[in-house]
């Protein structure tokens, strides 16, 4: 049963108390100091340096930025491309609670005496850790409109091939295949895995002995009791979703027909800041990206909270 | 893994008659099939890069896996077929096999090669075309026998020194023979530049940053998750929220931090040391070599290739959620045993949570092996280059050379496959001590 | 496993202290310069930096350089050059990328008063007059030319020779070239093509040589919506969706015309000269090369186009760096790039151009025609294509949607070009209009907005905080 250190011993009073709960304070800080530091100065005072920057017009090759207060972010939200590319953004991000229950499954299965899982686990990681250059190679190969994988497969069925780098919508559609297919064996299902085995196994026992269906114990056992999991991976998925898309884009639709279609907010503040030389106008963007996503996390978290088991 | 008592996942059942036993084996038997048909589509992808990897010129983007070349023996010597077009008149006639009886009956017909087209690259299956004018259609049917072969214009390599010849030639005369290239690794090496130094940089800088990223992290998420002390939550928060601010816009001011820190730092100091360039010189060896080994501090430096990547708000995040799943009867067991905030963290935290530091050392290494952006954006010699920033500059000059690309890609590919494979071993073993306890 | 912690640390220590020196740097002064990697460009200014090296330490004895050339990936060229302006340590010589940006926002060092002080102006004058005009702003010149290209039909000789048919000629219109091309096109079992007629190679060109014109000349506004601007690109889809002798530029995305032609799948393509360094020296690829012929509107007009070097505001030492800049685009280091397949001669004249027109490795008077039409009296140049006025990329962005819409096969192209004039005037008028102020109701509504979501959101954290407790 949880309990709270103090509580465990109450004969321990006063000064003692207190004497302990003081070390324990500067314990905190001494453990956090290595990683504070550094993200001080690395993390946070860039983030600053760019929150400044987003109020600027700056076009990286003189100095200094010109201050032009709120513009960029009134320019923002008349600007029709932005507004498009959030949309794209969006509707990659469909494809998260299918990628999340797709990664659980994995772990459920995987979390059987099979033999060869170690091998399948190999296999179903094989997507995210050659990620970057390679796969995406590898993926426009696949959609290749003549000779990849998944038209020819689709001729043999029966149905005929599909424009996928060409067409708007074919495209997005292959971006959410592509980020479902990459990341469904990847973290996230080790993660599942990882928490699955930290579940009392007793708990199962007591729930076969009273006779409940697998998908009660699913819905009464396993999914509250990997809820932190769940919620680490929903908010990583929805704050990666929003910042993700760049190498796709980059190396699967850069200077293609489709690139419009599948454009993410993240490939514009890169185009803006190194293209279109509007460093403060990006900044401005990537601001009001966060602040959108921020609120989110924090409702998110608001919620998910009173639904978090811990144990 | 035979203990009985090591029940694990929700499907086992140990204690159990024998119709559960059967109705078992029919659930694995059905875990089995799934999982290797979601196995064969994660993994044939990359069985097709390393095949592309050993494909002559122009067949990457073509529908054939094999690397395959076409041979025809000419003069009792094998020359290379470069190209193999149809020619007007040049059909032969096939006895194919319907796939349903035709009007007549007849089970096997025998049409002209003009009107099939072959399924995949596949010898024996052909699409036949039916109908006339604005009924064609197609019917997939299967090879008997080439009654006559098709005639084929065929140009093929001369010889060494010779022009390429062409000819009209048989079908049969064609050979396809599976032929790989393994000469495309050594173009890609030889084409992309120092490639072992930038091999060894890449290798010693992701190396530092896993370990001491995860090091960091996990110390920072102890705190978080465990210790207490005022201003714990929010400063979380304020580690959350850098996550969600996008790295394209952070990259120029990070870059500007790193380039006057040598300033700061020897102004804080009253000296000029900390931009001074650091070579390694093997004088042992003769004649002596000296390698430039980047600035100390600041700009194409290993430093600024490292340290910014020690810290990461995501590590800490995903720590503190997992040392949160571990039961706290473990920390008061140790703490009743004497042991302070550190011992607590190295003999109860470490040990339990070997998975999930398994899991970010190998995330950590991937990511920096990886990372192409911020290398090149600090690095000015190509001494200092890492891998990535040399395959980004190997593919503007390959372009659609995708064999070369592949092949280059692979070379890159190998200490990430070789982390992951020890990284996985971690998992095992911290998945099964982790089910010890309980 | 404290002890093996403990050695591992000291055999670092002795290691680094046997092996490691340090230098202040302070040695000799260091000339850079930066070009788009490439394998001819490696060999070629690796080779110019060491000779220039040489040059000047022994015409300078008391005042010895280091010269170094870096060659940064072609991808992410522009992004690593803004980011070493921001730092300060750009190269003193490189390659623009986006010349007219670096003009406007002061990257560049105006070259006119050192040409007037190394006396530089005969060396400048032999250049081509269109060229150096192309590099004027407001009458002063910020770069120098070191290549020039114009388009060319290349064709292999050998599969004219299988069809029987004639060679191309100058004299051949685009209706000709189409015959050619249908006659040279072959496909395979399965429909694919297995050699393309005529590929071409890039869209707006066509549009060009068809005496076509983007912008007027003052650049104020876009005129592409011309019927000779239609025609070239009808031209140009149909070759792809009509008359299907080249793959459609989606597919030559995945190989493109050079390899191609190498595989002998291609017989003819248009490209410039810079081509020629995929293959000159291969023994095994026929190759010849023709003029590009009359467009429907007469001679094509040709285009010319090529690299600069410019020189960084920012150089400690300018004069040296111009000095490098005047020895690469010397005719003697141009020459080498000339030899190597990347570029005819930048300058004119005849002692300048007699080894390149009089090559012995090539048929006689083949390399003529290269310069057909630069004699003429308009050429266009790349900035026809993109408006000084504002920036490459958004130029390219509006032209890569019209392309989206132009590859399909049922593209309605009046209605796209037409689509694509409003577009780039459009953006014109955007850029040229004075800034808006944000209307101060807006932008309170905003901030206001703004602090209630953030301080509700707090305040939300602060009472569930406060009820866990």
């Amino acid at each position: 049963m949880p309990g709270n250190p103090i509580g465990v011993q109450p004969q321990l009073a006063g000064s003692l108390e207190r004497g302990a709960a003081g070390r324990r304070t500067l314990a905190g800080y001494l453990f956090l100091l290595p990683n504070f530091s550094g993200f001080l100065l690395f993390l946070l005072l860039p983030i600053l340096f760019s929150l400044v920057l987003s109020f600027c017009e700056w076009n990286l090759l003189t100095w200094p930025p010109r201050f032009i207060g709120l513009q960029n972010y009134g320019n923002l939200i008349a600007d029709k491309a932005f507004w498009h590319y959030v949309f794209n953004t969006t509707f990659f991000m469909l494809g998260i609670p299918f990628g999340i229950f797709g990664s659980l499954m994995l772990a459920i299965l995987l979390n059987q005496k099979l033999r060869l899982r170690n091998l399948y686990r190999t296999v179903f990681f094989m997507p995210t850790f050659t990620a970057g250059v390679a796969l995406l190679m590898v993926w426009r190969w696949l959609l290749n409109t003549d000779y990849g994988l998944i038209n020819k497969c689709l001729t043999t069925v029966g149905f005929s091939g599909v424009d996928w780098l060409n067409r708007p919508w074919a495209a997005r559609f292959a971006f959410v295949l592509m980020g479902f297919w990459t990341g469904v064996g990847g973290y996230n299902m080790i993660l599942y895995l990882a928490a699955l085995q930290n579940i009392n196994p007793e708990l199962y026992e007591a729930a076969a002995v009273d006779g409940t269906s697998w998908w009660d114990r699913f819905r009464h056992i396993t999914w509250p009791l990997v809820s932190p999991t769940t919620f680490f991976i929903i908010i990583i998925s929805i704050i990666g979703g929003f910042q993700s898309g760049f190498s796709a884009v980059y190396l699967l639709a850069r200077d293609t027909n489709s690139q419009e279609a599948v454009t993410t907010i993240d490939y514009y503040i890169y185009e803006n800041a190194y293209h279109f030389y509007q460093m403060g106008y990006a900044s401005a963007i990537s601001w009001f990206l966060f602040l959108f996503v921020f609120v989110f996390t924090l409702i998110n978290w608001r919620y998910a909270g009173s639904r978090i088991h811990y144990d | 893994m035979t203990d009985p008592a090591k029940v694990l996942g929700p499907l086992e059942d140990t204690a159990a008659p024998p119709s559960a036993r059967r109705r078992r084996r029919f659930l694995a038997l059905c875990s089995h099939s799934f999982l290797i048909v979601v196995a064969v589509t994660m993994l044939a992808p990359f069985v097709w890069m390393v095949l592309t990897a050993l494909k002559p010129p122009g067949q990457a983007m073509q529908g054939n896996w094999l690397p395959t070349r076409d041979y025809v023996v000419v003069d009792g010597r094998e020359r290379v077929v470069t190209q193999r077009a149809r020619l007007k008149d040049g059909a032969g006639v096939y006895r194919v096999r319907l796939p349903a009886p035709a009007a007549d009956g007849a089970r096997e017909i025998e049409v002209s090669t003009d009107r099939l087209i072959p399924v995949g690259g596949s010898e024996t299956h052909f699409l036949l075309t039916t109908g006339e004018g604005s009924a064609t259609g197609t019917t997939s049917v299967k090879l008997i026998k080439k009654l006559v072969p098709e005639k084929f214009e065929v140009h093929y390599d001369g010889g060494a020194g010779q022009e390429p010849v062409t000819a009209t030639m048989d079908e049969t005369r064609i050979i396809t023979r599976i032929s790989p290239q393994w000469d495309n690794f050594r173009s890609a090496w030889t084409m992309s530049g120092v490639f072992g130094r930038a091999f060894i940089n890449s290798l010693s800088v992701c190396i530092l940053i896993t370990l001491g990223q995860v090091f960091t992290s996990s110390l920072a998420a102890y705190a978080f998750a465990r210790l207490e002390f005022p201003g714990r939550d929010k400063l979380f928060m304020a580690y959350l929220a850098t996550m969600m601010v996008p790295g394209a816009v952070t990259m120029i001011p990070l870059f500007v931090i790193l380039k006057s820190l040598p300033t700061v730092l020897n102004f804080l100091f009253h000296t000029d040391w900390f931009g001074v360039q650091l070579f390694v010189k093997f004088w042992l060896a003769s004649p002596v070599r000296t390698f430039y080994a980047g600035r100390l501090v600041g700009l194409d430096s290993y430093f600024a290739l490292i340290v910014p990547g020690l810290f990461s708000a995501y590590g800490t995040f995903m720590l503190r959620q997992f040392f949160l799943t571990i039961p706290k009867d473990l920390e008061d067991a140790a703490r009743i045993d004497g042991c302070g905030a550190w011992g607590v963290y190295w003999n109860v935290i470490v040990p339990l949570s070997k998975p999930a530091l398994a899991v970010l050392a190998i995330l950590t290494f991937m990511g920096a092996w990886s990372d192409f952006m911020w290398p090149m954006v600090t690095t000015s010699t190509p001494e200092m280059q890492t891998l990535p920033v040399m395959l980004q500059a190997f593919m503007g000059i390959t372009e659609t050379q995708w064999e070369l690309l592949m092949a280059g890609t692979l070379m890159v590919l190998g200490p990430v496959i070789v982390v992951f494979l020890i990284g996985q071993r971690y998992i095992i073993e911290g998945i099964r001590l982790g089910s010890v306890k309980g | 496993m404290k002890y093996a912690a403990l050695a591992v640390l000291l055999a670092l220590v002795v290691t680094a202290a046997l092996f490691l020196r340090t230098d202040r740097g302070l040695g000799a002064k260091r000339i850079t310069f930066a070009m788009y990697k490439w394998i001819i460009y490696d060999g070629l200014y690796t080779q110019a930096a060491a000779d220039f090296q040489a040059k000047w330490n022994r015409e300078h004895p008391n005042d010895p350089i280091e010269v170094r050339y870096d060659a940064i990936g072609e991808d992410a060229y522009s992004q690593k050059i803004s980011a070493e302006i921001v730092a300060g340590t750009v190269q003193d010589v490189f390659f623009p990328g986006d010349y007219h940006e670096l003009v406007r926002f002061g990257a560049l060092l105006d070259l006119t008063p050192y040409i007037e002080k190394y006396h530089a102006q005969a060396q400048i004058d032999k250049l081509y007059p269109q060229l150096v005009k192309a590099h004027r702003v407001n009458g002063r010149l910020y770069g120098l030319p070191i290549s020039l290209n114009t388009d060319v039909l290349y064709y292999n000789p050998t599969l004219f020779d299988r069809e029987k048919m004639p060679y191309p000629t100058a004299d051949w219109t685009w209706n000709d070239m189409l015959a050619a091309a249908q006659r040279l096109t072959k496909r395979d079992a399965a429909g694919n093509l297995v050699q393309s007629g005529l590929m071409p190679c890039d869209y707006w060109e066509w549009v060009l040589w068809n005496h076509g014109r983007f912008w007027t000349p003052d650049g104020t506004r876009c005129i592409v919506n011309s019927p000779e601007a239609l025609q070239a690109l009808q031209f140009l889809h149909d070759l792809q969706f009509k008359y299907r002798v080249c793959p459609t530029f989606a597919q030559q995305r995945d190989s493109n015309a050079e390899v191609t032609f190498i595989n002998n799948a291609t017989a003819m393509y248009i490209s410039g000269r810079w081509s020629t360094s995929h293959f000159q020296n291969l023994s095994n690829v026929p190759w010849r090369v023709a003029p590009l012929g009359r467009s429907f509107q007469g001679r094509h007009l040709c285009m010319m186009e090529g690299n600069t070097f410019v020189i960084s505001a920012q150089s400690k030492y300018p004069d040296i760096a111009f000095q490098l800049l005047l020895f690469l685009t010397s005719p003697e280091q141009i020459r080498h790039l000339v030899e190597a397949g990347e570029s005819i001669p930048i300058h004119y004249g005849p002692e300048e151009n007699a080894y390149f027109l009089n090559d012995p490795k090539r048929p006689k008077g083949e390399n003529a025609a290269y310069f057909s039409g630069m004699d003429d009296a308009t050429v266009a140049m790349d900035a026809d294509l993109h408006n000084p006025r504002f920036t490459a990329a958004e130029v390219d962005l509006a032209l890569l949607r019209f392309q989206a819409d132009f590859d399909q096969p049922d593209a309605d192209l009046p209605k796209l070009l037409k689509g694509l004039e409003d577009n780039l005037n459009a953006i014109y008028a955007e850029r040229t209009a004075p800034p808006v102020k944000p209307s101060i109701p807006a932008f309170a509504l905003a901030l206001g907005l703004a602090a209630c979501a953030a301080g509700g959101a707090v305040a939300w954290q602060a009472r569930s905080a406060q009820r866990a407790r």
